[in-house]
């Protein structure tokens, strides 16, 4: 693993937005267009993956959304428990903390395709369905764990007050219902499920029509979204002071246990390739930073936001484009070859 | 010349943009029926919310009201503050040029 692995335009351009942010540049880009850039990138690769599932094996693909379920639930639960270790992070900020990490991020996804594809590295489309079926599994695992530990803190709180006996308190409500809407309707989630499923219904002369929108310019929109998010990511470099370094090793630590178990998701349990045990391995490594923030600031309030996303966007996320994914690309090599 | 204007209350609320539905019905159940809608950027308790991403952003409602709304909708925001959201909720006193708006 050298500098090679470096020396892709899209890790490049993260690079890039990361310095012009670190010398203070005047680089900007105009409001919103970041959130424009994902909805481009994942209805592109929605299609794509729907196109290449239409002609896939559907025990293959159930098996690989039965996986991607069991790692939605499973991640978070391990990060959760990480946290909670000699009580070194409070219940809310860790059941907030570990929605992230059970979840997905797209771009730290995309950027994994791209360097398979500059390495010349084919994968099978199924990552692509496991990616849907990740985002939604660690939201209501954050959501329930936060509702455990109010109901405990209540109880302890009043218990402590002795104004009731201990158990009896009355924990502030959840309200399950718009958080579980938010949870399966969020935009990415909708976005790239319709998209999929757009994509493996329409005739492939339909399909041809759209490629220049969905495979020649989409390495270019790769770049200028990784250029933003380098600029976004390093503004929350201020946050290290913040989070601790108790924190700083979770951001880190988390995606390594993540990517370990995707490597054998990928291989053992689905029997995928280099390529596609790799982008089973990311999905694992990587933290949300797009779907489960605005779910975790309305549903688990009490914990602090500037924790989570810097965590997911200023430490895992960069650790993940220049670290991770020649990394578990290596492990891969060596597990599947092996 | 003296301008004529009538004297209303200004309440002005920042709260993350994940609340921007429910303030908005609580305004409807109480009877308000207009009010302007930013998306802000700032820096508090919480952390810098820079709007960039999707959760990190704050919306800031300024609502005209009369004074007698005031503390119905006071009522129904706290219920968010003792859910452990971050909310800035302040009213002042102001002079409104478009009366009928207000009659």
């Amino acid at each position: 693993m050298g500098l090679d692995s470096l020396l892709i335009p899209a890790v490049l351009f993260f690079l890039l937005g990361v310095i012009a942010q670190l010398v203070n540049s005047d680089l900007k880009f105009p409001e919103g267009m970041s959130k424009g850039m994902s909805l481009y990138l994942l209805m592109a690769i929605g299609l794509k993956g729907g196109a290449e599932l239409a002609n896939s094996d559907l025990f293959v693909a159930m098996n690989a959304i039965f996986w991607a379920i069991v790692l939605g639930f499973v991640i978070p639960i391990i990060g959760y428990a990480l946290l909670r270790f000699r009580n070194k992070i409070d219940p809310m900020n860790a059941a907030a903390i570990t929605a992230h990490y059970g979840s997905v991020s797209a771009g730290t996804f995309l950027t994994a395709i791209a360097f398979l594809e500059a390495s010349g590295v084919t994968h099978e489309s199924y990552p692509i369905i496991m990616m849907v079926m990740m985002e939604s599994p660690a939201i209501i695992i954050g959501l329930v764990l936060a509702a455990m530990a109010r109901k405990r803190l209540a109880a302890d709180k009043i218990g402590a007050d002795g104004t009731a006996a201990m158990g009896q308190a009355e924990a502030p409500k959840t309200d399950w219902g718009p958080l579980l809407k938010d949870a399966f309707t969020n935009g990415s989630v909708l976005l790239l499920l319709g998209a999929l499923i757009i994509g493996a219904i329409v005739p492939p002369e339909a399909m041809k029509t759209l490629y220049p929108f969905t495979k020649e310019i989409f390495m270019g929109v790769l770049c200028l979204f990784l250029l933003e998010m380098g600029m976004v990511a390093a503004k929350r470099l201020d946050s290290f002071k913040k989070v601790g370094g108790t924190l700083i090793a979770f951001g880190i630590i988390m995606p390594l246990i993540g990517g370990f178990i995707g490597v054998f998701v990928g291989h053992s349990m689905l029997g995928f390739s280099v390529g596609g045990t790799l982008l089973v391995a990311i999905l694992s490594a990587s933290a949300s930073y797009i779907a489960v923030p605005p779910v975790m600031r309305f549903g688990v309030p009490e914990a602090n936001p500037s924790y989570y996303l810097a965590l997911s966007l200023g430490i895992t996320f960069p650790f993940n484009v220049v670290v991770g994914i020649p990394l578990f690309y290596q492990v891969s090599q060596w597990y599947v070859g092996g | 010349m003296t301008i004529p204007t009538c004297s209303e209350k200004m309440l002005q609320v920042i709260a993350s943009t994940g609340l921007e539905r429910r303030i908005k019905r609580i305004l409807s159940e109480t009877g308000v029926s207009g009010y302007t809608l930013f998306d802000v950027r700032g820096d508090g308790e919480t952390g810098f919310h820079s709007s960039e991403i999707e959760g990190d952003g704050n919306v800031m409602f300024m609502i005209i009201l009369p004074e007698s709304k005031i503390e119905p909708v006071f009522e129904k925001l706290e219920v968010f503050e003792k859910q452990g959201h971050h909310l800035m909720v302040f009213a002042s006193d102001v002079s409104v040029m478009t009366r009928s708006k207000f009659a």
